[in-house]
């Protein structure tokens, strides 16, 4: 017996109707959701007792049934989240405060806003807990997230991407080289394919209980995206997005423009006319004053110059690197379809997204097609489909480091250059026969390049570019065999074809060279869940699960590159290869078969108790050991439901949650094989390999603890989250460095345990609410990890080293640097400085990690009338950079550090016999403070081994994002075919409020693996403002 | 559903098993690009750096030595347990003969082993190349480590079968047995000279034993042939597609000038500025390096920077001094002086000099051998005749303080001509006890500390 229930379901903040509200019959499974007009139509058993709202960012609504068929729902805001409702675990819709762990949601709006090409960008600062490093400066490049610290020594690190079910690869195939600084191509991490303009909600699932579901991949936690789908409505209702921003180098090094290049103070005089010379050899600033006196500058000797045989005035230049810098232009338009009838519901939406950087060459357009669709076949079978469609192209990607094959414009200008070059001189980068015209000329006689190009020719002539052609999404059946009983089948896959090409141009320094890297990903997930919903009595709910999974990777690299040059000039191709080229020839594949299951059991929505149980099956473990099972188990007590009153304590909760994940590792670690090495003419050339494997690997354990309190008062306009959690990873499969001597860099070990323990803070409150509303969100998170042992006699692995190394050291924090540095006096805590007037120095001494002491954000955001402004500063403390731009800046006396007066009050680059020169800083071996004044040159160059000066902390400020939006009043067009209108201004990456390390931004990553904290030829990070419109007809 | 996840675990992209001939042939590329060969022209001041001179100020006292060991070694290694192993070694036998692929690998590692100990002094020797056995090698002394290279090289040498399949692979000799017999005794005539201020008895009887089956001429030389390819030419071939670091020095350049020495237009091509040859001064500071232009100095000659100039292990010329100081010290009955000239004139022929040229040059009386100081005449000959051997060129240097160096005008905090390089912040990392225990029997580790045999 039923009846038929109609109603509105309306906003109390503006009366308007609210589309995609869920409705459902307390206690059924029986629901619908609103249609544009916020109308809902339902059919209610006779002994239905009350209807249920629910709405992301609002308060749920209960509304008791009684005689009438025609409902009125007025929804409220919830302030701080209460009644939210948040997508969990196997994409299952849960109120919040039943959750026994952590989790944080945002809504597409939060990541949409911001225009990031990067989705891992739009997250920084609003997450306790989650720690964002990106490479600002970088038209594409990668961008690491972490959740909690790092838990695996060796491995991925990074959170899993699941969209709408599906896991999103991430992977970053920057190489070692690249990461560390050395040098290389930054091509971006793979989940920046995600479409913000697609998103509806993000939840950030913390833990790995959040996790236990989704297995080892997850162990690092979840970002769960939940795309925009169609709702049901009349007509085709169509929305426009189009918006438009402009990003400006934000950060230079401080420069000294008092001395010019070379490596002495006075001019060389070309002999055949006794003209002075600059020394043009010379990539550093230590030469003569930029006085104005006449010299012949290196573009003199360049018949086509107008300057050919003159001398021109020696002069400085302080904005030549700023000149260089152009503005960059990003433009984002989306136009979405969206419908939907009875049982069928659909959304099309189209994105071209295209970005011009800084540095000039550099473009990256990225073109997203995203489908999402529905059908009711019979009442009981629906069938869905989630279809993605993202193309990718970077195009004059820039170099990286110290230096990648065709350089890095960047370390050139900080680090080896000549301060009085002038940009308007180096744009006319070659020569009418093609000859590249460069400063750093071999002499007056020899014009060939020495060690630098033209800047300009690196970034025209020999560009780096990618192209990625991706498909992710998911076909599923759902069969609802009874009332609170459904089965569901998914076969997801995420695909991706990546290509990358890197050139070096005839004529360069460098001999010419090209390289294609092409990359094939498959991960292919089949699925199957069954899902049990049932209320025992009135007091009791059970929501249990069980599924199975197939997860079959395969993924294959072919990488070609030239040797000996090319055969015809700047023919780009692998058959131009003079000689055999060199060949990448890889593919590897994975299998994981898993079964799990789950149940929540909630007592008089006051109590949870939820039980998962997971195995798994890996091929990549030895036959014996590849199957591995865990648990996960967590409670929640609302003690606040104890409570009648609620206008003090609106909500109170604690939680606790135990959970264990499993973790498999690589393919192909088990059996000892010999890797292949170029023919040596017709002999063939095989190595043992450099890494020792072994054939009796275990599976992985990470175990994590968490205990929560969750509070809200005064009618919820004041929140509170804390969580501390525990986090022990165990018997990790790792790489660890042995000593070579043994024959081997490394073997594949189960080994250590490294802990992560730490605090979550969310604050969140309304400080005013009137007309005039002011809300702050806070956040804060302190994460403390400790490798506690690693293998048996070995105490440290070593993650990377360009200089000094980041390591995971027993005892210490993981990335752990050790390097050179300074002596210190006991007594006085001073350096100490030898007789000479050096500083002593003290080798293999470790100097703190690069991972962060706390992190966190706060955002404000003011609406009055329809406007809305909202600005987020988010912040570090701590954390350990090595700066080479700062070592070499100051080694090659382009800083402005390295010029200017001594303490004497004398020019510091004078003759310390003239009063000039510098004073170290500290006492001499029997502690009496130096009085050894040595050549600025020297004291600024010894510096280079004594690292420790340019391990730099790497805490900021900054204010990250400021919008401002406004939503038109839809009664000013209430009679036409728009049916809604909102603009925005968004600026992003405003300012560096606050920071320790000089000269760089110290956000610097080169890819979005474990090797951080190296800054070396770091891109000037950008500032980035835009304007964004959004019209719904 | 587990059952074919053994097949899907099985590596596609690489292989389980591998003639040693494969092995060999990368060995031996390694050994070559593995050697600090530039380091060691600029520290016996064969060459000069141009620009960045910071090697030829003895800037950096550490120096890994990893890539030696699990790169050449460990392929040698394995190649003696391929064909040392019963289960394996039948099938190792399609690349040569087991003794004679055990002779080839022994002879590499005692001829790489001394390039290590002679550049860091005790490294580990006895425990190393163990694998898994021992990941924490042990370090051992250098006269134990000099002892037993005798043995192996005597050992290897009785084990040549020259009628049985010769070591297929072999980039130096081409699977020539008899040419390995006689390589295995002239690095034993050198390593045995390298022990004469230690231990003269050990020295005299290596020294002897092996210049008896050594070299007979430069066509024995071990040498290594680069190719044309990129993927085989010579290393300085590719220096000096892209950069202009190294020039021959001017204390070479100047000593060979001074004696109308005909290698000098072989060992270094005319400055475009002077058309005449002129060393770059040695361990400037780089405002002084900096102000001499690349058009005013010589850099090293095409003969030894083409794509398919050889690598140089030993030569004739080198077992023709040993003989030389043999004889001056009185091992042999032969004559110093004529011996000494047979060192010269080999090294003469070997760059392709004229006899006319090398009989003008050996009679001139500053060329004349002389008996009362033998170091000084041997030492400064084989110093130029070991242009482009910089190893051996540093170590007899070290051993025979001739020719009289002067250390680099900038060095580094006022350092002398080093005697050594240190152990690197990895090896204290990961081998800490023992690279500790050698330290505390060797000497601080620091590039002053003279090693066993440099006394």
């Amino acid at each position: 017996q039923t009846k038929i229930v109609t109603g509105t379901v309306t906003s109390s903040e503006d009366n308007l109707p609210i589309p995609g509200v869920s409705v459902s019959v307390a206690g059924t499974t029986l629901g619908t959701v609103t249609d544009i007009d916020g109308v809902f139509n339902l059919k209610v058993p006779q002994d239905g007792k009350a209807l249920v709202a629910s709405f992301v960012g609002m308060k749920t609504q209960t509304v008791e049934l009684g005689e009438g068929s025609d409902y009125t729902i007025v929804m409220e805001p919830d302030l701080v989240g209460i009644d939210e409702v948040v997508v969990t675990a196997l994409g299952i819709t849960r109120e919040k405060k039943s959750l026994g762990y952590s989790s944080q949601s945002l809504t597409g709006d939060d990541v949409a806003a911001v225009k990031d090409a990067n989705i891992v960008n739009s997250l920084s600062g609003k997450v306790a807990g989650v720690q964002v490093t990106g490479s600002p400066g970088s038209v594409g490049g990668s961008s690491r997230i972490i959740i909690r610290g790092v838990n695996s020594i060796s491995g991925n690190n990074q959170p899993l991407f699941i969209v709408d079910g599906t896991p999103i690869d991430n992977s970053n195939f920057n190489s070692t080289n690249t990461q560390s600084g050395d040098g290389g191509i930054d091509f971006g991490n793979a989940s920046a394919d995600i479409n913000p303009e697609d998103i509806e909600s993000m939840t950030v699932l913390k833990g790995a209980n959040a996790a236990a579901l989704y297995g080892s991949r997850a162990a690092n936690g979840v970002i769960l995206i939940t795309t925009k789908k169609g709702t049901k409505r009349k007509g085709i209702g169509v929305s426009i997005t189009s918006g438009v921003n402009v990003s400006t180098v934000a950060l230079l090094p401080d420069y000294q423009n008092e001395y010019g290049g070379g490596y002495k103070q006075t001019f060389d005089i070309y002999e055949p006319t006794g003209e002075p010379i600059v020394n043009y050899a010379a990539d550093e600033s230590w030469g003569p004053r930029m006085d104005g006196q006449l010299v012949r500058q290196w573009y003199s000797w360049y018949p086509d110059d107008p300057n050919y045989g003159k001398m021109t005035p020696f002069v400085a230049h302080p904005d030549n690197i700023k000149d260089f810098y152009e503005t960059g232009v990003t433009t984002n338009n989306n136009i979405a379809l969206e419908g939907g009838g009875d049982g069928t519901l659909f959304r099309l939406s189209f994105t071209d997204f295209r970005q011009s950087g800084t540095l000039p060459t550099s473009e990256l357009k990225k073109n997203t097609i995203s489908f999402n669709g529905s059908s009711k076949l019979t009442d009981k079978l629906t069938a869905s489909a989630s279809v993605n469609y993202v193309s990718l192209t970077n195009e004059g990607i820039p170099g990286q480091g110290y230096g990648n094959n065709a350089g890095n414009v960047v370390t050139s200008f900080n680090q080896w250059f000549q301060r009085q070059l002038d940009m308007d001189n180096l744009k006319n980068y070659k020569t009418a026969d093609g000859i590249d015209r460069t400063w750093n000329i071999s002499s007056p006689t020899n014009l060939r390049p020495l060690y630098w190009e033209n800047p300009y020719w690196v970034l025209n002539e020999s560009p780096a570019q990618m192209e990625r052609q991706r498909v992710f999404g998911n076909v599923s059946l759902k069969y609802d065999v009874l009332p609170g009983l459904s089965v569901q089948g998914w076969a997801r896959t995420d695909f991706y074809t990546d290509r990358r090409q890197e050139r070096i141009a005839s004529g360069s320094i460098p001999q010419a060279w090209y390289k294609e890297e092409v990359r094939q990903l498959e991960d292919n997930n089949y699925e199957f869940l069954a899902t049990y919903t049932k209320e025992i009595g009135s007091d009791i709910t059970l929501d249990a699960n069980l599924g199975a999974n197939k997860r079959i990777r395969m993924y294959y690299n072919n990488t070609a590159s030239t040797n000996g040059g090319l055969s015809v000039p700047n023919f780009f191709n692998v058959d131009a290869s003079i000689d055999r080229p060199s060949i990448t020839d890889y593919k590897s594949k994975k299998v994981v078969n898993s079964v799990y299951g789950s149940a929540t059991i909630g007592y008089k929505n006051m109590l949870y108790v939820d039980l998962s149980l997971r195995n798994d099956w890996s091929s990549t473990l030895p036959d014996g050991d590849n199957s591995y099972l865990y648990p996960s188990v967590t409670g929640t007590f609302l003690f606040s439901e104890l409570i009648e009153d609620k206008s003090i304590l609106s909500l109170g909760k604690v939680r606790a949650s135990w959970s264990q994940v499993g973790n498999d590792t690589d393919p192909y670690q088990l059996a000892v094989t010999y890797g292949s090495a170029n023919n040596y003419g017709s002999y063939p050339a095989y190595a043992v390999p450099n890494n020792l494997n072994n054939a009796a690997l275990k599976p992985e354990t990470i175990t994590t603890t968490e205990f929560g309190v969750e509070m809200a008062f005064f009618n919820s306009r004041l929140g509170l989250d804390v969580t501390y959690y525990d986090i022990q990873s165990e018997d990790q499969i790792l790489d660890l460095d042995v000593a070579s001597t043994s024959g081997y860099n490394s073997t594949v070990v189960n080994a250590g345990l490294m802990t992560n323990k730490g605090w979550e803070v969310m604050l969140n409150g309304r400080a005013i609410d009137k007309e005039f509303t002011w809300d702050i969100v806070a956040n804060w998170a302190k994460n403390t990890n400790k490798v506690e042992e690693l293998a048996a006699g070995l105490d440290n692995y070593q993650l990377a080293a360009w200089g000094p190394s980041i390591n995971a050291r027993v005892g210490e924090t993981y990335g752990t640097w050790i390097t050179d540095g300074f002596v210190y006096d006991d007594e006085t805590g001073q350096r100490i400085v030898d007789e000479d007037g050096y500083y002593k120095r003290a080798t293999n001494q470790t100097y703190g990690s690069y991972l962060p002491d706390w992190t966190g954000g706060v955002t404000n955001t003011f609406t009055y009338k329809g406007v809305m402004l909202s600005a987020l500063i988010d912040f570090q403390k701590g954390g350990q950079l090595y700066s080479v731009t700062n070592r070499y800046g100051n080694y090659s006396g382009l800083l402005a550090e390295t010029a200017g007066l001594n303490a004497k009050g004398n020019p510091q680059r004078d003759p310390v016999s003239e009063g000039g020169g510098y004073l170290a800083v500290g006492v001499k071996e029997d502690g009496t403070p130096n009085d050894v004044y040595i050549e600025s040159v020297d004291y600024w160059q010894h510096l280079r081994t004594r690292r420790e000066y340019y391990l730099h902390d790497a805490s900021f400020i900054k204010l990250r994002e400021v919008k401002v939006g406004y939503t038109l009043p839809s009664k000013l067009f209430a009679n036409s075919f728009i049916s809604g209108i909102s603009v925005s201004l968004v600026g992003r990456n405003l300012a560096i409020l606050h920071k320790n390390a000089p000269n760089i931004d110290p956000e610097a990553a080169y890819g979005s693996g474990n090797i951080q904290g190296f800054e070396n030829g770091q891109h000037p990070s950008t500032r980035t403002m835009g304007f964004s419109v959004n019209v719904k007809l | 559903c587990t059952k074919d996840f053994e097949e899907i675990n099985t590596d596609p992209n690489k292989v389980t098993s591998v003639p040693t001939a494969y092995l060999m042939t990368q060995a031996q590329r390694q050994i070559l690009s593995q050697r600090f060969n530039t380091t060691c022209l600029l520290y016996s001041q064969l060459w000069s750096e141009t620009q960045y001179t910071n090697t030829s100020r003895y800037e950096t006292a550490e120096a890994s030595f990893n890539a030696y060991y699990y790169s050449p070694l460990a392929d040698l290694q394995k190649i003696i347990e391929l064909n040392t192993d019963e289960a394996t070694m039948n099938d190792a036998a399609a690349s040569g003969a087991n003794a004679n692929q055990l002779a080839v690998a022994r002879i590499l590692k005692v001829y790489t082993f001394q390039l290590i100990t002679d550049m860091w002094g005790e490294i580990p020797y006895s425990d190393a190349l163990k694998g898994a056995e021992a990941f924490q090698p042990v370090y051992d002394t250098q006269d134990a480590i000099y002892a037993s290279f005798v043995t192996e090289l005597t050992e290897a040498a009785a084990q040549i079968n020259e009628s049985a399949a010769g070591m297929e692979g072999d980039i130096i000799f081409g699977g020539d047995m008899a040419a390995w017999k006689k390589f295995a005794n002239s690095l034993k005539a050198r390593v045995g000279i390298r022990m004469t201020e230690v231990d003269a008895t050990a020295a005299q009887s290596a020294v002897t034993s092996g210049l008896a089956g050594g070299f007979e001429s430069n066509d024995d030389n071990a040498l290594y042939t680069y190719l044309a390819d990129a993927a085989n030419w010579n290393p300085y071939y590719d220096h000096y597609l892209e950069r202009t670091d190294y020039a021959i020095s001017e204390t070479l350049a100047d000593y060979m000038a001074a004696l109308n020495d005909p290698r000098l237009p072989v060992y270094a091509d005319e400055a475009p500025e002077t058309g005449t040859i002129v060393g770059m001064p040695y361990g400037l500071s780089a405002a002084d390096a900096g102000s001499i232009t690349n058009a005013q100095i010589s850099f090293p000659g095409i003969a030894v920077r083409s794509a398919d100039s050889p690598g140089i292990l030993m030569t004739y010329s080198e077992l023709l001094f040993i003989k030389a100081e043999a004889a001056a010290r009185g091992w042999i009955t032969d004559d110093a002086a004529e011996v000494y000239e047979d060192a010269i004139t080999a090294s003469m022929e070997f760059w392709g000099v004229e006899t006319a040229d090398i009989d003008t040059y050996l009679a001139q009386p500053e060329v004349a051998y002389d008996g009362t100081n033998y170091k000084k005449s041997i030492g400064e000959q084989k110093w130029v005749s070991l242009y482009m051997d910089g190893s051996e060129a540093w170590s007899e240097w070290r051993r025979l303080d001739y020719p009289e160096l002067t250390p680099a005008p900038a060095a580094a905090e006022g350092r002398d001509i080093p005697r050594r390089r240190a152990y690197t912040q990895n090896e204290y990392d990961l081998n800490e006890e023992n690279v500790k225990a050698a330290v505390a029997r060797q000497g601080e580790d620091v590039m002053e500390t003279r090693i066993w045999w440099d006394q």
